[in-house]
């Protein structure tokens, strides 16, 4: 049985739970609102903002604000680059839990 | 909260929440009292101007009520084909309402013999057979449970109808409410799960 490998690149600022599931989220649409976001994670609005920033400005999330009927409205849209590096942490995850023992000892 | 969550399943969620509010239902509740209402008064030509009113109601309750609470999203990618499916779907709707409109004013002033004896075994036979074809492409495409039971209660309401040679707008105004009821339902609990989010704390 070989070793798990855990990836020593593997990214912090997608490994914690909650920027996790909001790039979770942002992953499997095209684009989505604040609320869309805020309601799905759970987190609360100030969490979500402060998460946010941290990955926009790591270049992972777009964030646009526009106004829809007259009211400010924030849409958030993964960008390449947060999309690219998803993808090679999922990977790598994949590869990390795959490598575990079905039971533990 | 689940950190290697199911993307396929996480994408479904996100969808099916949209179909969970009720709304359809209620238009769909308020459309079939619209036709029982129309033909009641004799006016059978405004049904399908009565849908086209209708579907800006589903639009306007869909931003107030769902967006307000669940926010907005589009669908990437491999959705652009469910976007056009929901375009499909809303111009087959349209399309099928106003034919039906047409279609009755036909029968009612008997333009169509043959339509009128083929259509004169259950009354307003055109009506259920829409409604059934719109349910069962709805529960296709989205396959949630809720519209095959209710494409089966339509179903049922075109079978009594001719079993018991009763009015079939009776079954029409019975299934409308069955609508409302079940979209106001939804649209109770929906709410209750979503309330309008704190945006200040």
């Amino acid at each position: 049985m070989s070793d798990p490998v855990v990836p020593q690149d593997m990214d912090k600022l997608i490994h914690e739970p909650a920027r996790l599931a909001i790039m979770t989220q942002l992953y499997v649409v095209e684009s989505a609102d604040f609320i869309f976001v805020m309601q799905r994670t759970g987190l609360t609005w100030g969490n979500l903002s402060s998460h946010l920033s941290k990955l926009e400005n790591a270049g992972y999330v777009a964030v646009t604000k526009e106004f829809v009927d007259k009211k400010p409205h924030t849409l958030l849209k993964l960008t390449p680059h947060g999309r690219t590096a998803f993808e090679t942490y999922r990977e790598q995850m994949e590869a990390m839990l795959a490598g575990l023992p079905k039971q533990s000892i | 909260m689940n950190t290697l969550q199911d993307l396929k399943q996480e994408e479904r969620t996100s969808f099916l929440t949209y179909f969970n509010d009720g709304i359809l239902e209620i238009v769909v509740g308020v459309i079939a009292l619209g036709i029982f209402g129309w033909i009641k008064a004799d006016i059978p030509a405004l049904v399908g101007a009565w849908a086209a009113v209708c579907v800006p109601l589903w639009a306007l309750l869909k931003r107030k009520i769902t967006a307000q609470r669940i926010g907005l999203v589009n669908f990437k990618g491999e959705s652009s084909f469910r976007k056009k499916r929901s375009k499909q779907l809303f111009r087959s709707g349209l399309g099928i309402f106003l034919l039906a409109g047409i279609v009755i004013f036909m029968i009612r002033e008997n333009m169509g013999a043959g339509i009128n004896a083929t259509f004169h075994a259950i009354p307003l036979l055109p009506f259920y057979l829409i409604g059934i074809m719109g349910l069962v492409i709805l529960a296709l495409n989205i396959k949630l449970k809720r519209y095959w039971y209710l494409a089966l209660l339509l179903a049922l309401a075109a079978v009594v109808s001719y079993y018991t040679g009763a009015d079939g707008l009776t079954g029409i105004l019975v299934v409308g409410l069955v609508f409302l009821g079940v979209g106001s339902t939804l649209l109770f609990q929906f709410m209750k799960l979503y309330p309008k989010p704190n945006l200040a704390d």
